[in-house]
C-alpha cells in the first residue's frame, strides 16, 4: 500500500505552490498530474506576477528564473487597446523601476510548469507525472486517499489538495461544491503562438532586448458586443494572441465560434498591421477556461482533510488578469495550514478552517470580494463592449481629423453622437454600475 | 485557417480505443435549440449530420466548454486517461 502525508491533484501553480510549501517542511507529498510533464496541459495568457513566488521560494528566485531561461520577457509596459471597426484608442503605462525590479514575466506555461515542478522535486516532493486521479478513497464520510488511474493505483494519505484547476470534476466528488459551474461563471479563451523575429518584436513594442517586452489587452469590436478581453503578449520570439468571451455570452450568440472570434481580432487592422506577414503562421493552437464567476461562484475550500486551491476555488480576478498569483498564494497558504495541522496533529474541517481565514484576511478574498458584482454588470450591459470601444473611437476620429469643422461645433457633435447612441440616462446609469462594480 | 489547420499544429496522443466524450442520449440531442455544443467548442469537435452528433474527440482540447454549454447535462465528458490527449509543446 503506498502512503503519503499529503496527496496535491494537479500540477500547476496551485498545486505545485502547495507541495513545494509542504515538502520544504519535511512533509512527504505526491503531486499526481495528468499530462505527460507538468505544464503539457495548462494555458495561459501568460503574465507572471513575481511577488507571490518570492514570498512562497525568496528575493532570488527571479534571478534564478532569468538564468535558468524559463521566463520570456519582463513586462515593462501594459497597454489597453479599445477597438472600433476601423480605429484604436490606446492607452497604456511605461515604467523604468520596472527595468529594475520586475513586476511581472510573460511565461508559456509548459516550460514554466514544468521547471516549477523540478524545482519542488528538489524539496523532496514526489511528481507523478502521466497519472489521472479518477476518484476518492472514503472511510466513515471521510476522505483517506485517492484513485488513480494506474494499476493499483491508490495512495493512501492523512490530507488532500485539490488543485485541478477550473473544471470542478473532483471538486464536485468530494462534496464541496453542489452544483457544477454554470455558462456564466467562465470564460472560453483561445490562443494562438505566431512566430516572430526577435528583432521585429523589440521594434514594434520599442524595446532594447530580447528581455523586455510588453503587453496589450484589448477590448472594442472582435468580441462583437460579447464580454470578451483579447490580449497580445510579446514573448522572446513569438506572440501569443489569445481571445476569451463569456460562454453564457457565446451560447446566446450562437453565431461565431471561439476561433471565428480569434479571427476577428487578427483581422483588425490594428492588429493585422502589427502581426504583419507572420499573421497566418502560427506553432500551436489552444483552449482553456478562465473562471469568471469570481466570489459567488465559490466552492467550499475545506473540510476534514481537504482543501481546495487556485482555479478549482475559483480564485480569478478577471478584470485584472490575475490568476497565477491566486493559484500561488492560496497554494502557499493551504501548505502553511496542513504544516500547522500536522504539528497538531489535527486534520478536521474546524483545524483547516484557518485556511479560509488566512485567505480572507489576504488580497485574494479581499480582492474577490471587491469586485463581486463586477462581472455579472458587464454581461448584462454590452455596451461596455460594444457601444464605448466604437463611441471613443468616432469620438477621437472626428477631434483628430482635421476637415474645417471649428473646435466648438465640433464638440457639440461629439456630444450628439455619444447623446445618441447611447442617451444621456444611459451614460450615467453605466457610470454609476461601473462606479459600483470597481468600488464593491 | 480553417480549425482542422488549427488543430494539425498541435500534437495528441490519442486513446483511440476509449474515446473521454460520449453523447448520452442522441434522442435530447435531435430536440436541442441551436445545439450550442457546436458553436461553443474551440476544436470543432461536434457535427451535425441531420440524424446524429458525431464527436471528433481526437481534436478534443479539453477545455470542458461543451460540458458546461449543454443544458441537458448530455455529454459524458471525462479527461482522456492519463498521458493521452492534448499534449502543449507552448503553453
Ligand atoms: C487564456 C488564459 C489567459 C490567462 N492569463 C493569465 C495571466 O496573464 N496572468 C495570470 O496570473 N493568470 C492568467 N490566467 C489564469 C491562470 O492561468 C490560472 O489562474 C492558473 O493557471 C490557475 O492555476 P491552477 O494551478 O489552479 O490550475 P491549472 O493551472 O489549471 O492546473 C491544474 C492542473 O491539474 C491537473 N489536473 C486536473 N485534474 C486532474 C486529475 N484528475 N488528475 C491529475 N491531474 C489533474 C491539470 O492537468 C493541470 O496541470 C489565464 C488563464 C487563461 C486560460
Ligand atoms: S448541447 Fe447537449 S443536448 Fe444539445 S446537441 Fe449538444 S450534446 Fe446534444
Ligand atoms: S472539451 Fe472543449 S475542445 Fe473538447 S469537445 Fe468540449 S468544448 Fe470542444
Amino acid at each position: 500500500m503506498i502512503r503519503f502525508d499529503v496527496v496535491v491533484i494537479g500540477a500547476g501553480p496551485a498545486g505545485l505552490s502547495a507541495a513545494y510549501k509542504l515538502a520544504s517542511s519535511g512533509i512527504k507529498v505526491a503531486v499526481v498530474e495528468k499530462g505527460e510533464y507538468p505544464g503539457s496541459k495548462n494555458v495561459m495568457g501568460g503574465v507572471l506576477y513575481l511577488s507571490p513566488l518570492k514570498k512562497l521560494i525568496s528575493e532570488t528566485i527571479v534571478d534564478e528564473m532569468l538564468q535558468a531561461n524559463v521566463v520570456e520577457r519582463n513586462v515593462i509596459e501594459q497597454n489597453m487597446w479599445f477597438l472600433s471597426d476601423d480605429g484604436v484608442i490606446k492607452a497604456g503605462h511605461r515604467n523604468e523601476k520596472w527595468k529594475t525590479s520586475p513586476n511581472a514575466f510573460t511565461v508559456l506555461r509548459a516550460k514554466f510548469d514544468n521547471w516549477f515542478a523540478k524545482k519542488v522535486e528538489k524539496t523532496g516532493a514526489l511528481i507523478i507525472s502521466k497519472t489521472k486521479v479518477e476518484d476518492f478513497i472514503w472511510e466513515n464520510d471521510e476522505i483517506i486517499g485517492v484513485k488513480t488511474s494506474r494499476p493499483k493505483g491508490e495512495i493512501y494519505c492523512k490530507a488532500v489538495v485539490i488543485a485541478e484547476g477550473v473544471n470542478p470534476i473532483l471538486t464536485l466528488k468530494a462534496g464541496l461544491r453542489k452544483r457544477d459551474i454554470t455558462p456564466k461563471m467562465a470564460a472560453i479563451a483561445v490562443k494562438e503562438i505566431i512566430p516572430m523575429s526577435t528583432e521585429r518584436i523589440n521594434d514594434i513594442f520599442g524595446v532594447g532586448n530580447e528581455n523586455e517586452g510588453a503587453t496589450i489587452e484589448i477590448i472594442g469590436s472582435w468580441s462583437k458586443g460579447m464580454m470578451g478581453i483579447g490580449f497580445l503578449y510579446s514573448n522572446k520570439d513569438s506572440i501569443s494572441l489569445g481571445a476569451g468571451v463569456l460562454i453564457e455570452d457565446l451560447k446566446q450568440n450562437n453565431k461565431f465560434t471561439p476561433y471565428e472570434l480569434l479571427q476577428n481580432l487578427k483581422e483588425h487592422p490594428a492588429i493585422s498591421e502589427l502581426l504583419g506577414e507572420n499573421k497566418n503562421s502560427a506553432n500551436e493552437y489552444m483552449a482553456h477556461l478562465i473562471p469568471e464567476g469570481g466570489y459567488y461562484s465559490m466552492p467550499r475550500l475545506y473540510d476534514n482533510r481537504i482543501l481546495v486551491v487556485g482555479d478549482a476555488g475559483m480564485m480569478v480576478n478577471s478584470i485584472h488578469r490575475e490568476g497565477s498569483n491566486h493559484a500561488i498564494t492560496s497554494g502557499m497558504l493551504a501548505g502553511e495550514t496542513l504544516v500547522d495541522a500536522f504539528e497538531k496533529g489535527d486534520f478536521s474541517r474546524k483545524f483547516l478552517k484557518k485556511y479560509y481565514l488566512k485567505l480572507r484576511d489576504s488580497f485574494i478574498i479581499k480582492d474577490l470580494k471587491k469586485y463581486k458584482d463586477l462581472t455579472s454588470i458587464m454581461e448584462k450591459n454590452h455596451q461596455f463592449f460594444e457601444i464605448y470601444p466604437s463611441l471613443l473611437n468616432d469620438a477621437a476620429y472626428r477631434f483628430l481629423n482635421v476637415d474645417g469643422t471649428p473646435k466648438w461645433e465640433m464638440q457639440k457633435e461629439i456630444f450628439e453622437m455619444f447623446r445618441k447612441r447611447r442617451g444621456l440616462i444611459g451614460m450615467t446609469i453605466d457610470a454609476l454600475k461601473m462606479w459600483k462594480g470597481v468600488r464593491g | 485557417m480553417r480549425i482542422e489547420d488549427k488543430l494539425f499544429l498541435n500534437r495528441y496522443r490519442t486513446d483511440e480505443e476509449n474515446p473521454h466524450l460520449k453523447i448520452i442520449n442522441m434522442e435530447i440531442c435531435k430536440k436541442c435549440k441551436n445545439r450550442p455544443c457546436i458553436n461553443c467548442c474551440p476544436a470543432g469537435v461536434y457535427e451535425w449530420d441531420g440524424e446524429s452528433m458525431e464527436v471528433k474527440f481526437e481534436g478534443c482540447l479539453e477545455c470542458g466548454t461543451c460540458r458546461i454549454v449543454c443544458p441537458y447535462q448530455n455529454i459524458e465528458w471525462k479527461y482522456p486517461k492519463g498521458n493521452y490527449g492534448i499534449l502543449y509543446k507552448f503553453g
